[in-house]
């Protein structure tokens, strides 16, 4: 009967988000400019809620607090690493809107068509892309199921509950678009914070007397664990200061996260939004403290068991209506961006792919259309590959954030060096890839480095001497 | 350099180093506040000061 509880109140938040998201877009005429970055339009307030809404996912909240359960200290590059890629953003993103505004662009690989004037490059870029995205998509689904299984107090295996919210999640992308995600996003938002502020504060209160408190126990049981490794040691010094560096880079980097830059009203929004998203890293905060206490309450667990911890002592130590409310807010933070991504992947392939390079549907109305039904299929495929537990998944997802980090020198050095040249972006790129791929599948690290910083030195050196002996883009003079 | 030139690159620049390469040299236990080591204090306190130094960034531009 707990179980029907639980669940029974994550269906109704799943249903009553899509349904809020629906209403709230009832009156809108759809275009593809609508349906992929809404139609350019998005306020300060509502901007923040759907960066918010993308950034913080599933693993976001379950790694971070596995993290501080398991790692301890080495969790604290989540808090800086974002409040990185925000002072980054402030910069980057505003010289992206303005291009995307000025040359009508709807995706990431647009950008390099627009930049570069190379179609063929546009697409490549595309391909990769959604090569990189697709796994992180059944990331959510992963996230979806293991938050499932806890609400179902180990009664269902959590996998048939996950295919059918994500279908739900897929049909509710096909209808609604960037602006249904961004509505679905205040409700998630709203959910978390709640959640988080009781999973955070009220448990370290009730088993601990006080965050204080517990902190003093969690120092005394384990006392190197909030403390960095010195130097060179695995998850050291060293790896805390390039890993950071590295992934603030990359932050926002994603096609999702080009497709909201160009869904904001105008530059200042971005900036506006870029000063206040590292508040949110509060509730980053508050996750730790619910790993940290997990950690001495449910001690022992180990490997992706970790990730569950705090959802673990909320399933012991509370009733099912409350484990309810935690797994509903848990389940948002993977379908929201579940949704965000595969309206990307979607995207991608619907302009940059069939329109751009085999010139399939390019008027609006087919466009759209296309758009949708790819929506369908990339939910369908991502689905497809996450049931059948392919290993290279996993090898992919290794890659994804030092691969889309690889697509930084291109924007950063396109508008700050006239002479860099498509050659120069593609070799960069592609020599970039390679390398983090080769790195990451044979788990090489360099002096307790992050591995990625030294493909994207070799990026940097390819783009700036491929550049140096090629012609610069025709586009670049104008 | 103008003056108000160097004061946006050290509001830029501040932060990022704060939260990255001198972390290690704040890798410390003590002394600590709400039972938070004092490593954390020190990320926590740059991550939102952070919002002060780009709102500042913004405010030498003109913006606001």
């Amino acid at each position: 009967m707990n179980a029907s509880l639980s669940l029974g109140i994550i269906a109704a938040i799943v249903i009553a988000t899509v349904s809020f998201a629906f209403f709230s877009i009832r009156r809108v005429k759809m275009s593809p400019h609508e349906y992929i970055v809404g139609n350019r339009s998005f306020g300060a307030l509502f901007l923040w809620v759907l960066l918010a809404g993308e950034i913080y996912t599933s693993f976001t909240f379950l790694g971070a607090a596995g993290w501080a359960y398991g790692l301890g200290a080495p969790a604290y590059y989540i808090l800086a690493y974002g409040t990185c890629g925000y002072i980054i953003g402030y910069f980057l993103l505003p010289a992206i809107w303005r291009i995307g505004k000025e040359r009508n662009l709807l995706t990431s690989p647009d950008f390099f068509v627009a930049r570069y004037g190379s179609r063929a490059l546009g697409t490549a870029v595309a391909i990769v892309q959604f090569v990189l995205v697709v796994p992180y998509v059944t990331l959510q689904l992963s996230g979806l199921q293991i938050l499932l299984k806890i609400a179902g107090y180990g009664t269902i295996d959590g996998r048939t509950a996950a295919v059918i919210s994500f279908i739900v999640i897929t049909l509710f992308v096909f209808a609604t678009g960037l602006r249904g995600t961004a509505w679905a996003s205040i409700v998630k938002d709203a959910l978390v914070i709640g959640a988080l502020i009781f999973v955070g504060i009220a448990i370290p209160i009730q088993f601990f007397g006080s965050p204080a408190a517990m902190f003093d126990q969690l120092l005394r049981a384990h006392p190197h664990h909030l403390l960095l490794a010195a130097g060179a040691a695995d998850h050291g010094e060293i790896w805390y200061v390039s890993t950071v560096l590295l992934t603030g880079i990359g932050f926002f980097m994603g096609p999702h996260s080009i497709a909201a830059t160009y869904s904001a009203r105008d530059d200042d929004t971005l900036r506006r939004n870029a000063v206040f998203l590292p508040l949110y890293q509060l509730v980053l905060l508050l996750v730790f403290f619910a790993g940290f206490a997990a950690l001495l309450i449910v001690p022992g667990l180990k490997g992706p068991a970790a990730d569950q911890s705090f959802m673990l002592v909320v399933q012991h130590f509370y009733p099912p209506w409350v484990l309810g409310f935690v797994v509903g807010a848990g389940a948002l933070c993977a379908l929201v961006p579940a949704s965000a991504l595969l309206l990307s992947a979607a995207s991608l392939i619907s302009k940059n792919v069939l329109g751009d390079a085999l010139g399939i549907a390019t008027s609006d109305r087919s466009r759209l259309l296309t758009t949708r039904i790819l929506v369908v299929l990339v939910g369908l495929l991502s689905l497809g590959l996450w049931l059948t537990e392919d290993k290279s998944l996993v090898s992919l997802l290794l890659v994804y954030y030092n691969g889309v980090t690889q697509f930084m020198p291109a924007f950063v050095f396109g508008f700050l060096w006239k002479r860099t040249s498509v050659w120069g972006v593609t070799a960069g790129i592609a020599g970039g890839l390679a390398l983090a791929a080769y790195l990451a599948f044979n788990n090489l690290q360099i002096g307790g480095a992050n591995p990625g910083f030294l493909a994207l030195a070799l990026n940097v050196v390819l783009l700036v001497g491929v550049s140096l002996v090629t012609r610069p883009p025709v586009e670049a003079s104008t | 350099m103008s003056r108000v030139r160097i004061l946006r690159i050290l509001l830029v620049v501040l932060p990022i180093v704060a939260l990255t390469i001198c972390v290690p040299l704040v890798n410390r236990i003590e002394p600590r506040l709400f039972g938070m080591p004092f490593i954390l204090l020190w990320i926590l306190f740059w991550v939102f000061a952070t919002p002060g130094f780009l709102w500042g960034v913004g405010r030498t531009e003109g913006r606001w």
